[in-house]
């Protein structure tokens, strides 16, 4: 008597691949964490000048990629670098600016996103009044906590211009959910402090 | 004056007259003019665009402060360190950005500084440019997509571990 060869070989090559899969993630998850809580913030001096730009001109603008500053949340005591795009290689890094937002501190709707794993893990222990401090090369904004939601990935209402300095933080909710999570979670957060004048008159 | 980077490490920026910035027929020239210490001009000075030469590319590094006279007019973006002085009834076309001071108007008329975009050239090839960061924030952008592939994988690993560990527990025996 003999059990079957072939559904014997298929398995231990799915568990074998299956064992491979979850180690190579839990790997990754982990690295993604440690370099994004880890990490020793660079530090501003100036506005930035864009290394991706042409002849090394001055820009106002950061390219895809810069470090453009810090965010701190001091009720989860955390300060965070944030990164100019969102695209997989910023939000690996760190917080990343929504590109189609003005920069933070300028009158209209400043999106940050970031993963729910890692720097956004616990964005879900905010609270009403929370303060978030925003540190970039034009200054220190201090927004409060105003509102949360929670949204569907395709919500096209969070991104939208505002009257007055807002800070949207978007991150996938639920935060403990295996594969891609359908919805997002978003906190909007009023400018409430900004010690440096600066006019954005134009493009 | 041609495009180029002109900088003055002791001194002070003036014009008391009348400057004009020549691009030479290079709509995309810059100039940048860098100050050690201040920026002044006088009242009623002017400033003349020559030859394609566009406002968005002119610029000021300004290592104090900066002081634009009465009824003069002004070109380029000022970043200055400190505080920032448009007199009355002058005229900016540009930018007035100060880090730790103050920008001070009054009766002023600041137009925007955004370029004019030349023919594009067909090119065989398309090659993708950054989206540049806009002075608003667009309507109903898409959320970005904030999950990471490797939950993912991780569920899929699981997946495969009970599959395969379901077929080697239901084997049937050969005779």
């Amino acid at each position: 008597m003999r059990k079957n060869p072939i559904l014997t070989a298929v398995s231990i090559i799915l568990i074998t691949t299956g064992i491979a899969s979850v180690g190579f993630a839990v790997t990754q998850i982990q690295e993604m964490r440690v370099s994004s809580s880890s990490q020793v913030l660079p530090e501003l001096t100036a506005l930035p000048i864009s290394s991706n730009s042409p002849a090394n001109s001055v820009a106002f603008i950061p390219a895809r990629g810069d470090y453009i500053g810090s965010i701190s949340m001091p009720a989860l005591k955390k300060t965070l670098p944030i990164f100019q795009g969102t695209e997989d290689g910023q939000l690996k890094k760190g917080v990343g600016h929504y590109e189609g937002s003005v920069l933070p501190g300028v009158r209209d709707n400043s999106v940050l996103a970031g993963h729910r794993d890692s720097v956004f893990s616990q964005l879900g222990k905010l609270k009403l009044g929370d303060l978030l401090i925003v540190n970039t090369a034009t200054g220190n904004y201090t927004y409060k906590v105003a509102r949360f939601r929670i949204v569907q990935a395709d919500d096209r209402t969070v991104i939208v211009p505002t009257k007055n300095a807002v800070l949207t933080l978007s991150t996938c909710y639920p935060f403990r959910y295996f594969g891609n999570a359908p919805k997002r979670f978003i906190v909007s957060a009023n400018l409430i402090e900004t010690p440096e004048v600066v006019l954005a008159l134009g493009s | 004056m041609t495009p180029g980077t002109y900088a003055t490490t002791e001194g002070t920026f003036a014009n008391s007259g009348s400057l004009t910035l020549d691009a030479q027929g290079d709509a995309s020239a810059v100039f940048i003019f860098q100050a050690a210490s201040t920026l002044i001009t006088s009242a009623g000075s002017t400033m003349t665009l020559l030859n394609g030469a566009q406002a968005c590319n002119v610029y000021w590094k300004v290592g104090s402060s900066a002081t634009l006279g009465t009824n003069s007019t002004f070109i380029g973006r000022i970043y200055a360190l400190t505080t920032i002085t448009a007199e009355s009834g002058a005229s900016i076309q540009g930018q007035l950005l100060a880090r730790t001071g103050a920008v001070n108007l009054n009766a002023n008329v600041i137009t925007n500084a955004s370029c004019t975009t030349p023919t594009p050239t067909p090119t065989p090839t398309a090659t993708a440019t950054p989206t540049p960061t806009p002075v608003v924030t667009v309507k109903g952008g898409k959320l970005p997509k904030t999950s990471s592939p490797w939950y993912n994988l991780l569920a899929l690993g699981a997946g495969l571990i009970l599959l395969g560990t379901a077929g080697f527990a239901s084997r049937k025996v050969l005779r």
